[in-house]
């Protein structure tokens, strides 16, 4: 059988291939990405002018390498995403896109693709400076692929937001304003919302028992998909109590969202995106009704 | 061929397009021409699968047709506004929407290369295809349209706002296409733009077909409604007393010289009330039935000041 690529996402792919500011963006992150891990891997070497080597402190890089990677995700997939189904309206390219038999399934997914491979295409070009730390140790293959599979959730995730803003939305700008805002509440609007509770108990000094009930406004972070990544590295940098400690200093949290955290929140965020896309494709099948 | 029975539209509590029957043989094109673009484009997107109705079948060769099913190789519709992506060219634009349409292949290159010969774009395929002037975004959208080899062409406000030399040439494109056997359905705004492709004429007035023909019988059936217009040299009571003998003449009106009667008789009595005045001595300058133009007719009959029974 045949593979025919989804015509959309070719076609975005050329666009962004053709784009000057592709070269510039990759060519500058690269760069910094360089100077970051230089910097960092060279420190664990340096040391041993005066110090023995302390091999472990690499995986500390590859820790700050991978969360530089998840906020580049973070950052780079809202506004493409965003852009995508208001772009075809202010193209007017709306109506030949849906009166072709594509289907709406296949546009978005050529979309989200779309939205996600510039982001990806950064991810990818970063991670040999992120594998470093597997040729020195305390890292594993099976590490770096898991965090791969997070960062695709996570992009999957923010880029589902942006379609359903776009698909919701007559003008980019809007979109693209209600696509960032929404990312960056989730990712840290919700960190910040939890902080602030925890500090409003402390300052107040809550009873106990009370501040046990609010342990369950925790679980507002399983939507969280930095909070993901985090739970994933602790897990894999052996961190899982300190992690756990976090989670609980609003109140007590169910034993097996605990110990399941980087599971249930990746099934979280796959059933948010789900419902996102199927709002977005209602929207654009109503769109001419 | 395409026929649509009692089809019906309606949005917000308004009748958009209410009990349109119309039929478009095979070979032939079709103008529908209304005042309001809404029923005009709600019946091209009906057509092409993009929006639904409330009541209402359409048939393509006799067999009830759902247009949401998007079947490739029934209808090729071109909007009314023609995007394309900044970057794309002329080329790529071909490539993307058979892409869209599932083409692909050594045959499909071949077609893409013969439509862009076939439209005269060919020496134009590395142009950005935003760049092109308006007669030939639109020359590309049919050549696009004719890679699935529709049968059905839905077209719409395809010929409004084009230079004269611009409009022969996409008129040429299209009879070529009607010779082929297609059948081709064009809106327009403006019914001077179905000129020159001896199309079947629908006129539609909120949403509702008022008249179908061709030109000349549409032309035939208003100017019924025309009044004679006669001049005369003198003896004028003479030819209004004519004229009162005639059952065919409804009412009479004189403005300086000229006399203005209404009628609603043929040619034949027209002759024979000629005949008479001429018998009876009455001087006649002029003698006819006052003609319209299809633009005045269109106007009239869309803006109300004509009723068409």
């Amino acid at each position: 059988m045949r593979y025919h690529m989804n015509p959309i996402l070719k076609k975005e792919m050329k666009r962004h291939v053709r784009s000057r500011h592709f070269f510039t963006g990759l060519i500058l992150y690269e760069a910094l990405f360089a100077f970051v891990s230089a910097a960092g891997y060279g420190g664990v070497f340096q040391r041993s002018w005066n110090y023995r080597i302390d091999y472990s402190s690499a995986a500390y890089m590859y820790f700050v390498l991978a969360g530089i990677l998840a906020v580049t995700v973070m950052l780079m997939v809202p506004l493409p995403a965003a852009g995508s189904i208001v772009g075809e309206k202010e193209n007017h390219t709306m109506e030949l896109l849906m009166s072709s038999p594509l289907g709406i399934r296949r546009i978005l997914t050529g979309k989200l693709m779309a939205a996600l491979c510039f982001a990806f295409l950064l991810v990818t070009a970063a991670f040999p400076f992120l594998a470093m730390a597997f040729t020195l140790g305390g890292v594993e293959k099976r590490h770096l692929l898991q965090l791969l599979a997070v960062l695709f959730i996570e992009a999957v995730f923010l880029g589902c937001i942006g379609i359903c803003f776009s698909a919701a939305s007559e003008r980019m700008d809007s979109a693209g304003m209600w696509s960032y805002l929404t990312a960056l509440g989730v990712c840290i609007g919700s960190i910040i919302l939890e902080a602030g509770i925890y500090l409003v108990c402390h300052s107040y000094g809550t009873a106990a028992a009370d501040r046990g009930r609010l342990g369950g406004f925790m679980l507002l972070l399983l939507g969280n998909p930095l909070i993901t990544v985090a739970s994933l590295l602790a897990g894999q940098m052996g961190y899982n109590e300190k992690f756990c400690e976090l989670l609980t200093a609003l109140g007590p949290v169910p034993e097996v969202v605990l110990d399941h955290w980087c599971g249930i929140s990746i099934c979280v965020q796959v059933v948010l995106s789900s419902v996102l896309l199927l709002s977005a494709a209602y929207r654009m099948k109503r769109y001419y009704k | 061929m395409l026929e649509i029975r009692g089809l019906t539209k309606i949005e917000e509590n308004k009748r958009i397009i209410g009990d349109l029957t119309m039929i478009v043989e095979d070979g032939s094109i079709y103008g529908i021409a209304g005042g309001q673009s809404e029923a005009l484009t709600g019946l091209c997107r009906i057509l092409a699968g993009l929006a639904d109705w409330d009541e209402g079948k359409i048939y393509v060769d006799s067999q009830e047709w759902d247009p949401q099913k998007k079947e490739k190789g029934i209808v090729g519709y071109v909007p009314a506004v023609f995007g394309s992506y900044g970057d794309m060219t002329v080329e790529e634009y071909m490539e993307y929407y058979a892409g869209l349409y599932n083409i692909s292949g050594e045959e499909s290159s071949t077609r893409q290369r013969q439509l862009l010969e076939w439209s005269g774009l060919s020496g134009r395929q590395e142009d950005p295809a935003d760049a092109l002037k308006m007669a030939d975004k639109r020359t590309l959208a049919l050549a696009a349209c004719c890679l699935t080899d529709p049968g059905i062409f839905v077209l719409d406000d395809f010929m409004t706002g084009l230079q004269t030399g611009d409009r022969e040439k996409l008129v040429s494109l299209l009879l070529k296409l009607r010779d082929r056997g297609k059948a081709i359905i064009i809106t327009t705004r403006v019914l001077g733009g179905l000129r020159g492709l001896n199309a079947v004429i629908g006129i539609i007035q909120e949403g509702k077909m008022l008249l179908q023909g061709t030109i000349e019988e549409i032309i035939g059936q208003i100017s019924r409604a025309n009044p004679l217009e006669l001049v005369v040299e003198g003896k004028s009571e003479e030819a209004v007393a004519v004229l009162k003998d005639e059952p065919s003449v409804t009412s009479i009106s004189i403005e300086g010289d000229r006399i203005l009667a209404g009628f609603e008789g043929n040619q034949e009595q027209q002759v024979e009330i000629l005949q008479n005045m001429v018998s009876r001595g009455v001087p006649v300058v002029s003698f006819q039935r006052r003609k319209s133009d299809l633009e005045t007719i269109f106007w009239k009959v869309t803006n109300g000041k004509e009723e068409v029974v």
